[in-house]
């Protein structure tokens, strides 16, 4: 039988999320510059409910590779399993840099977009652009599995 | 002037957004001009929404692309992919099924269609399907793409292997709730592989890390295991006989496969499924099905000179978590039980007869008649989808 639907489904929750990123992020910097749209602040406060809600589900997959790697990841497909190693390595071997995403504990990241201080902004937006690099690259497994290589 | 204003990227990310545009006015004007079954309407509906949404997308790119004092390019160019990724797999997969709609597409659609009516998390999903093994593509706020192999498309013996996948779609309706069941058998496996004193060498890391693949990949399957149970309960002993006629001689790693090769698939071996199918059978109180599909097997076993080995991927005390498990997850997704009168259904086909009743009949024509079994299944498919009536139908409009 066909494990396609793995796939797709792991594809649709990164378009989801990368959608949420960039909504997000452009409001913060149109906030920034003082340039307000309603409907741009809108689709933002959808996308951080989005996103909390995946990084919440997350972040325990996270702690268990972090903790030890030779404990199973439960609860999870084998897609979100490996977006949550593939985040765990990047935390490990990043070695500059502030993003809260990959230099902070990784509640520090969802307390960023839980915040609307403006002294957040910026670590928030280093944390959306890291987050933005990681799904990308995720993502490409899962778009070749669907529509094949190029 | 700030740099990225009038750049060349900004100019391509303009150009290719317009692109965009084009091709979503095209893909449109496509769908809204092709003749499709009456089924296939709602999904066309579909469709032309997100073709809605996607241009809306395109449209707030070019607005972006426009705003001068702050750069928003990497986003533009990223939301620019995010649309593109979009109408690829749109076009790779789910433009075909509509375009290339045909006159034979109605048994699937009409089975596929029940399907999702008998549920109520399900009832407003359209449905769809394209050529390919045997699959799904089940997400809880869109119309589920089905895959039929073209040759089951026109025929009634492996249509039930439908079941299984409209049960993908039942775990992706209740995700959150199955994820926590699946997620305890996980744990309670990993409990009853640890072993008692653990080594301090490279034998019991080599040991402990097996283990972690083992447990991780029970995720996967047991999903697998509980869409086999969905497949029987809605469709009865038509569907036990559907998948092991189905599976039983495409090759020995159906039998048996090395630790690695279990660990790549995302489905448990077929053979435990069968296993575990005709256990369930039995429990229904099909034990004839359940005593057929396990002997089948293990014929062509000895045939092949294979034993039940599973190399510690599956260990018989295992066994209670996991059939409390998949008895909780279906007791959480609620699938429509066939019924004892559709599963000994033996009377005349017409298009009122349920899925469940024509597929069980058609089962017991093959066993008691498998030479006269095509005659009577193309007789079976003109009752059901009417036919007839439908071919009169049109000689009128066309008189």
């Amino acid at each position: 039988m066909n494990s396609d639907w793995m796939a797709m489904q792991s594809f649709h929750r990164s378009q989801e999320l990368l959608t949420a990123i960039n909504e997000l992020s452009i409001h913060l910097k149109l906030e920034a510059a003082g340039i307000s749209d309603e409907q741009q602040t809108e689709r933002a406060e959808a996308a951080k409910k989005r996103l909390v809600g995946f990084l919440q589900r997350l972040q325990p997959l996270l702690e268990t590779a972090e903790r030890n790697e030779r404990e199973p990841i439960t609860g999870a497909d084998a897609r979100l399993r490996q977006l949550a190693q593939r985040l765990a390595e990047a935390r490990r071997v990043s070695s500059r840099g502030s993003s809260p995403l990959l230099r902070k504990s990784f509640a520090k990241m969802i307390e960023l977009l839980e915040s609307d201080k403006p002294e957040d902004r910026k670590p928030l937006l280093q944390g959306l652009k890291d987050l933005r690099r990681l799904l990308d690259q995720h993502l490409e497994t899962d778009t070749r599995a669907l529509v094949g290589g190029f | 002037m700030l740099w990225w204003e009038g750049s060349s990227v900004q100019e391509q990310l303009r150009t290719q957004n317009d692109d965009l545009l084009r091709k979503i006015h095209g893909i449109g004007q496509s769908i809204a001009t092709a003749v499709i079954p009456d089924q296939l309407e709602p999904y066309r509906e579909w469709l032309q929404g997100l073709l809605n949404s996607l241009a809306e997308q395109v449209g707030r790119n070019l607005k972006n692309l426009n705003i001068a004092v702050i750069d928003i390019l990497p986003e533009v160019l990223d939301q620019t992919s995010v649309v593109t990724r979009e109408l690829l797999v749109l076009n790779d997969r789910y433009l075909g099924p509509l375009l290339r709609a045909r006159v034979t597409d109605r048994l699937p659609l009409k089975l596929l269609t029940w399907m999702h009516a008998e549920n109520a998390r399900t009832c407003d999903l359209p449905v769809v399907f394209a050529d390919g093994s045997f699959g799904s593509w089940p997400l809880e706020m869109q119309p589920t793409l089905y895959l039929i192999p073209p040759v089951d498309q026109e025929r009634l013996l492996h249509l039930p292997l439908c079941f299984h996948e409209y049960g993908h779609l039942l775990y992706a309706c209740h995700f959150s709730e199955m994820d926590d069941v699946v997620e305890a058998l996980q744990k309670s496996i990993a409990r009853i592989m640890e072993p008692l004193a653990r080594r301090n060498d490279n034998q019991g890391r080599s040991d402990q890390r097996k283990r972690k693949l083992i447990a991780e990949r029970w995720y996967d399957w047991t999903q697998e295991f509980f869409c086999d149970a969905v497949g029987l309960v809605m469709a009865g002993p038509a569907f036990a006989y559907s998948f092991s006629f189905y599976f039983r001689t495409v090759g020995q790693d159906m039998y048996q496969k090395s630790f690695i090769d279990q660990m790549r698939s995302d489905h448990p071996l077929t053979w435990l499924r069968v296993r575990l199918l005709a256990e369930r059978a039995r429990k229904s109180g099909w034990t004839a099905v359940a005593d057929e599909i396990e002997q089948d097997w293990q014929n062509i076993a000895e045939l092949l000179g294979l034993t039940e080995d599973y190399f510690g991927c599956f260990d018989e005390k295992f066994l209670p978590a996991l059939s409390q498990t998949i008895e909780d997850m279906l007791i959480e997704a609620n699938p429509r039980q066939a019924t004892s009168s559709e599963i000994e259904f033996d009377g005349p086909i017409n298009d009122s007869v349920t899925p469940p009743a024509l597929l069980n009949s058609a089962w017991r024509r093959l066993h008691a008649d498998s030479n006269n079994y095509a005659s009577w299944e193309g007789r079976a498919l003109s009752d059901w989808l009417s036919l007839k009536r439908a071919l009169a139908t049109a000689w009128q409009v066309n008189e």
